[in-house]
């Protein structure tokens, strides 16, 4: 929050780096990220979740919760979101004196905006749910119906569409949560979760589409992955990308 | 038979009748919600052209963003009972609000031409549902522009 100049530099360079990385995309979408004239001033800091913009390069192995939340927050300072608490949608299965942590207990309870309107002040599709309930549709009706998590307002920091089923490759929709479709953990014996992302080998991840597209459409909890090394992510249509909401 | 021609195996599936069901949700997207001639319903910020909101040019191509299926359902698939417009009036009706009322509100209310509907592309309304997101701004071909619709729906063979 120094000088105007600096605003628009830094917004001018996340526009053009946007519009470069959308329009290699089949369908050109722009909106959302190229602001229209009389914008109110963009505030990084009203983004309260994104997607990832880079994964860890280590397959399942984040360096544990703790690896994966100080990734979240390192990406969010690096546009400005930092001062915020970031912790990584993932769960955690139990262990000999070590009992299994849910995703949605570690995100505070919401709302939660998109960098959309962090940039924009209050557009469509910024807001990306009212509460944990509607986020995991823990009524029938909520279930059906589902959050307004989907493709075009699961973005990244930068305020990028994961790439999607449909788009140019690399896909990258599966997101890591090895979580159930409830956002708690698995309770059985089989991994779903990299050894608790410290594996980047054997192992698996159970991981959701951001864009709602993929063995139904879960953006939480849709398949396992083939393996937890970087490649075996790729393989699948993934990055080792996972969702940061911020928890205040 | 590829794995993502298959829109749904059944009407549980569909609807998701089960709470499993529901948070697994169907195969029905904007890769296969297609039309009969196996065209992509143009969604969501596919084509970003503020004359999308006019029937006038969205008549004129079939590159204007028309994700919004009529359905006039609930969630579950079944009508609703709330007496009420939700359907255009049984599909009757190409009434708009009489002036003044509009609220800009896409609920509907009491004496208000509306149909509710639902998003093969399962991007918009706060919630991507497939078959019901919300309502219209009244029930004229002019109208349902305004949100993105032109009056298209699902078609399903039952045999």
């Amino acid at each position: 929050m120094t000088k105007p100049h600096a605003h628009v530099v830094v917004l001018w360079t996340l526009t053009v780096a946007s519009c470069l990385m959308l329009a290699q995309q089949n369908a050109p979408n722009t909106q959302g990220v190229t602001p229209p004239p009389g914008s109110p001033t963009p505030t990084p800091a009203r983004m309260t979740f994104f997607v990832t913009s880079v994964g860890l390069g280590k397959g399942g192995d984040l360096g544990g919760l703790a690896g994966a939340d100080a990734h979240c927050q390192a990406l969010a300072a690096a546009v400005g979101a930092g001062g915020h608490t970031w912790h990584a949608y993932l769960s955690t299965q139990a262990r000999p004196g070590e009992p299994a942590v849910n995703a949605r207990d570690r995100i505070g309870t919401g709302p939660w905006f998109n960098w959309s309107f962090a940039q924009l002040g209050a557009p469509q599709n910024a807001i990306i749910s009212a509460d944990l309930a509607e986020l995991h549709g823990d009524t029938l009706v909520q279930a059906q119906r589902g959050s307004n998590l989907f493709k075009q307002s699961t973005r990244n920091e930068h305020g990028q569409v994961i790439h999607g089923i449909g788009d140019t490759p690399p896909i990258q929709h599966e997101i890591l949560t090895g979580s159930k479709w409830d956002g708690r953990a698995y309770m059985d014996n089989a991994d779903h979760t990299c050894n608790n992302w410290t594996s980047s080998s054997t192992g698996s991840a159970q991981v959701g589409h951001s864009d709602r597209i993929g063995n139904g459409s879960s953006w939480n909890s849709s398949n396992a992955t083939k393996g937890c090394s970087q490649a075996a992510l790729e393989s699948s249509g993934g990055a080792g990308f996972f969702y940061c909401f911020a928890i205040n | 038979m590829s794995e993502r021609s298959r829109v749904t195996q059944d009407l549980a599936h569909l609807h998701g009748d089960t709470m499993e069901l529901a948070h697994l949700g169907n195969n029905l997207n904007k890769l296969t919600g297609l039309t009969e001639k196996g065209q992509i319903v143009p969604g969501l910020y596919d084509y970003s052209d503020p004359r999308d909101n006019d029937w006038n040019y969205a008549k004129t191509t079939r590159f204007s963003t028309r994700h919004e299926m009529l359905t006039g359902t609930q969630t579950d698939g079944t009508a609703f009972t709330d007496g009420v417009d939700h359907t255009c009036d049984n599909w009757t009706s190409n009434k708009s609000p009489a002036p003044g009322t509009s609220n800009g509100n896409l609920n509907a209310a009491d004496g208000r031409p509306n149909a509710q509907i639902g998003f093969p592309d399962r991007n918009g309304g706060g919630s991507g549902s497939w078959n019901s997101a919300h309502g219209t701004r009244g029930c004229a071909q002019t109208d349902l522009p305004k949100i993105h619709g032109i009056g298209l729906y699902y078609c399903f063979a039952i045999n």
